[in-house]
């Protein structure tokens, strides 16, 4: 057995699915015994057999993964209960393993993975997937590299036809009414749990805070990004966000106000002041940076929910 | 919108960038001490967010696990700054006792 061979199979013996008591199954997805598999490339000891001696790092690495993905989607299991969170971690870190060398992306594919199995959302699937967008949101936020804001020489050229990119750590969402407070009071009462705390088993904990009661779409738009280390939620206004969005996506500066006022109810009158004041506030947070290529646009049009 | 107005919200947009960008330039990088980031009083940062994996976190195990700064995102610069991320390789914010990274 090679090196690679060896290192293979040990991480698909890792990775099997722990059993309902969390212990190793006993048999791999092969159908093979794991006894067999385990005494394959395991030796035993006076203590332990082969197969407890694997069974160690198999629970080891679930535990881990387990505890990883509670501590990012602590507002999941508050809107889903404790339950209910087990079994939809435990089936999605199945179905979605660990691809990465961080286990900061281990809930990249939470959305997508929800979307295809709505039963594990129970009765609140559209604020469940709210809050994974909005927990997600938070990680890149956190992660993102924030790009040199543009200067004032910057701004010379500036014209209709400019094109500007936003900062890799602002992520734009569309939610439902109160998502937002809802999962900060979440992230607070975790935090202030303590480090030793284990979220998984405090979700239930979490849940006595009270769900938002209006599900109604389009109440809220939200920029999550980072300022002086800390991430933020800013409320934007409709066209705030339809303005971003719009620049986000290529749009010229002149193309974006367009569509930002395309239907909007605001009077064209008041219109110039709120422009101004929103892009004093979105420059002074350093939101805007040297406009990118069409490919990494692309790549940056992931955070428009 | 009819072209006067147009050109209106336009001339708005570019005064706003460079009125933001002035103050970002001119401003303080600090952290005020009832710690709001330092911004202009008129300008809208939002509200922080609090997880046990943010920033200020400098308990033990700093990188428990996860390991991830390589974006140049939150961890580049602060101490645990990526607690609970585990990808501090070389970035040096990730500490496991809370330390700092010893000068080179």
């Amino acid at each position: 057995m090679t090196l690679l061979e060896l290192q293979r199979r040990m991480a698909e013996a890792v990775m099997l699915p722990l059993t309902r008591t969390d212990t190793m199954q006993q048999k791999a997805r092969n159908g093979r015994s794991m006894m067999a598999e385990a005494a394959a490339f395991i030796k035993p000891n006076d203590r332990l057999t082969s197969f407890e001696r694997l069974e160690i790092y198999n629970r080891q690495y679930w535990f881990r993964i387990i505890s990883a993905f509670a501590e990012d989607f602590p507002g999941l299991g508050a809107v889903v209960g404790q339950a209910a969170f087990e079994k939809l971690t435990r089936a999605y870190l199945t179905d979605c393993p660990s691809q990465s060398f961080t286990l900061r992306n281990l809930g990249s594919r939470l959305e997508t993975w929800l979307l295809e199995h709505p039963q594990y959302a129970g009765k609140r699937l559209e604020l469940a997937l709210d809050v994974v967008r909005l927990e997600w949101a938070y990680i890149e936020s956190f992660d993102n590299a924030t790009e040199r804001a543009l200067t004032i020489a910057d701004l010379g050229q500036l014209d209709g036809e400019s094109q500007l990119s936003l900062q890799p750590h602002l992520r734009l969402l569309h939610l439902l009414d109160a998502v937002d407070d809802f999962v900060i009071d979440v992230h607070r009462r975790q935090a202030s749990q303590g480090v030793a705390s284990n979220a998984v088993t405090s979700a239930k904990h979490l849940r006595s805070r009270r769900l938002p009661a209006s599900l109604k779409r389009g109440d809220i738009y939200l920029g999550v990004h980072r300022y002086e280390n800390a991430v933020y939620y800013k409320r934007l206004e409709r066209e705030e966000y339809l303005l971003l969005r719009a620049l986000d996506a290529g749009s010229t500066l002149g193309e974006a106000l367009d569509q930002a006022f395309t239907s909007s109810p605001l009077p064209e009158d008041q219109r110039p002041a709120r422009v101004q004041a929103w892009f004093a506030n979105w420059a002074e947070l350093g939101w805007f940076c040297r406009h990118k290529t069409a490919a990494a646009r692309r790549t940056a049009r992931k955070r428009v929910n | 919108m009819n072209n006067s107005v147009k050109t209106l919200i336009l001339t708005a947009a570019v005064t706003g960038l460079f009125g933001g960008t002035s103050a970002r330039l001119n401003a303080q990088p600090a952290a005020q001490s009832n710690g709001q980031a330092s911004v202009s009083a008129n300008s809208n940062v939002g509200t922080a967010v609090h997880l046990k994996s943010n920033f200020q976190d400098t308990g033990k195990h700093s990188c428990k696990g996860k390991n991830d700064c390589k974006g140049q995102g939150g961890c580049k610069a602060s101490d645990n700054g990526c607690k609970g991320k585990n990808s501090c390789k070389g970035k040096g914010g990730c500490a496991t006792d809370g330390s700092k990274m010893p000068d080179a």
